[in-house]
């Protein structure tokens, strides 16, 4: 559980990081030859792989839309990649989190340009850890621009929980398990507009409204690994890249020079 | 926002490109709010032409069917009056799975228009153009020359029948069949 350290009196959470300080985040794009686009994402101890397919040709075709595109997702947890065994079987739990990724990614996608097609996006986890529907959708979000499909933008998703009657980024198994609130939010960046905003647990409104400025401050830190596995994969110089939003950039330094 | 003088800059997903007084959107670019912004990844390039913004992507090109495209595809059942294909080549690119299409009997060679059962058979892979892609199936049109059955089996014995001089011959077993022959008949690569 997080302590309080005697000396400096500053509050630690149980894997020694700052209230809102993200685990390490590695994302890896084009990852998987047979698919349209994919990515890998390592978030913490969280490791997922994602592919995507399409537009192609819906299956079933009775339930293609006529006038655009199905995004459809699949998540699923790998029997190992929980202790004890996890069962295969697609889960309420799974359905649930399939749902919430395709309304995270829905508004970022041009599915009106597709009609009578479908998008597959198909998540497996291979070691979870906490967080993963966070996860999935900013693996998801890059296999979708890895796949050559128009968006409108990346989505990156973060939680922010409650333990301790403080509000902390990006929750590990632990934190997850153990604390008083998960609020996971799902963030456009260059749009600024929020596709997904899920909560459970009990949190005060305050504690909401500053929940969600800590969710999309660590999205904003997403966003930038996001892009930095797209730049990779496609051999832009990062000098070489406009640089679209100095003050954005400007703002992360200096919090972060403030809190040390 | 884009000065004349950086004419070329890579772009991601969602940055600002310009505003719509300035320039118009063109491929690889969105409108919000008045805002240009980029839709893929790559590189922005003013068109002066049409004094719009383009961004050339550098992720794979999506392999949809338009109209106007030519097309290979695998016959499947046929009746008199249509026959139900599916697309397994769209502008020489190969696709998988496949799209479904369907050939009505208006869209092949005068000489067949009284029955499609006589212009292909089920199993002939066919090359054949998109004319609407707004219904449920792809409509393909086989009119015109370069149109019409590239590989076909014999009847049979099943062994792919060779063009002799417009008549379809099997090597083995010296059956002769009718199709639409298409101008390159058993010429053309399909994988």
């Amino acid at each position: 559980m997080s302590k309080r350290t005697s000396k400096k009196k500053q509050w630690i959470r149980v894997d020694g990081r700052q209230y809102n300080e993200l685990r390490e985040v590695k994302i890896e794009s084009g990852v998987l030859p047979n698919a349209d686009g994919s990515a890998y994402i390592e978030m913490g101890r969280n490791k997922i792989i994602c592919g995507v397919f399409g537009p192609r040709e819906m299956h079933p075709k009775h339930m293609a839309k006529p006038n655009e595109a199905v995004l459809k997702c699949r998540y699923h947890m790998a029997p190992f990649s929980v202790d004890p065994r996890r069962s295969p079987a697609p889960s309420r739990r799974d359905q649930e989190i399939t749902m919430v990724m395709r309304f995270a990614l829905e508004p970022a996608v041009f599915l009106e340009r597709y009609p009578r097609s479908s998008i597959d996006i198909y998540v497996e986890i291979l070691e979870a850890d906490g967080g993963t529907r966070c996860a999935s959708i900013n693996a998801a979000s890059v296999a979708l621009v890895d796949a050559g499909i128009p968006m409108k933008d990346l989505v990156s998703a973060c939680a922010v929980g409650k333990i301790d009657d403080r509000l902390i980024v990006d929750l590990g198994d632990y934190e997850d398990k153990k604390g008083q609130s998960d609020l996971p939010l799902a963030y456009m960046p260059k749009l600024e507009k929020v596709t997904l905003l899920q909560m459970d647990g009990i949190m005060k409104t305050e504690e909401v409204e500053e929940a969600i400025k800590l969710a999309i401050d660590g999205c904003k830190q997403i966003y930038e690994i996001q892009r930095e596995a797209l730049k990779k994969k496609y051999g832009i110089d990062k000098t070489k890249m406009e640089e679209d939003t100095p003050d954005e950039d400007d703002a992360g330094d200096t919090t972060e020079v403030t809190e040390q | 926002m884009v000065n004349e003088s950086k004419e070329k800059k890579k772009v991601m997903p969602g940055e600002k490109l310009a505003v719509i007084e300035e320039y118009n959107k063109g491929r690889g670019s969105y409108q919000q709010n008045g805002i240009i912004r980029a839709s893929e990844v790559g590189e922005a390039k003013i068109n002066q032409e049409k004094r719009a913004i383009e961004v050339v992507k550098y992720t794979k090109e999506l392999i949809l069917p338009e109209e106007g495209l030519d097309v290979i595809a695998e016959t499947g059942s046929v009746t008199r009056r249509d026959a139900r294909v599916d697309i397994i080549k769209i502008d020489k690119k190969l696709i998988d799975p496949t799209y479904s299409g369907v050939l009505h009997v208006n869209e092949v060679n005068r000489e067949f228009s009284r029955n499609l059962e006589m212009a292909l058979r089920t199993g002939d892979i066919i090359k054949a153009k998109i004319i609407n892609t707004k219904n449920r199936l792809i409509q393909l049109s086989m009119l015109g020359q370069e149109y019409g059955v590239l590989y076909a089996y014999c009847a049979r014995c099943g062994t792919i029948l060779q063009n002799d001089h417009g008549r379809l011959t099997c090597t083995k077993c010296n059956r002769v069949e009718r199709r639409q022959i298409a101008r390159n008949y058993g010429k053309e690569e399909i994988v």
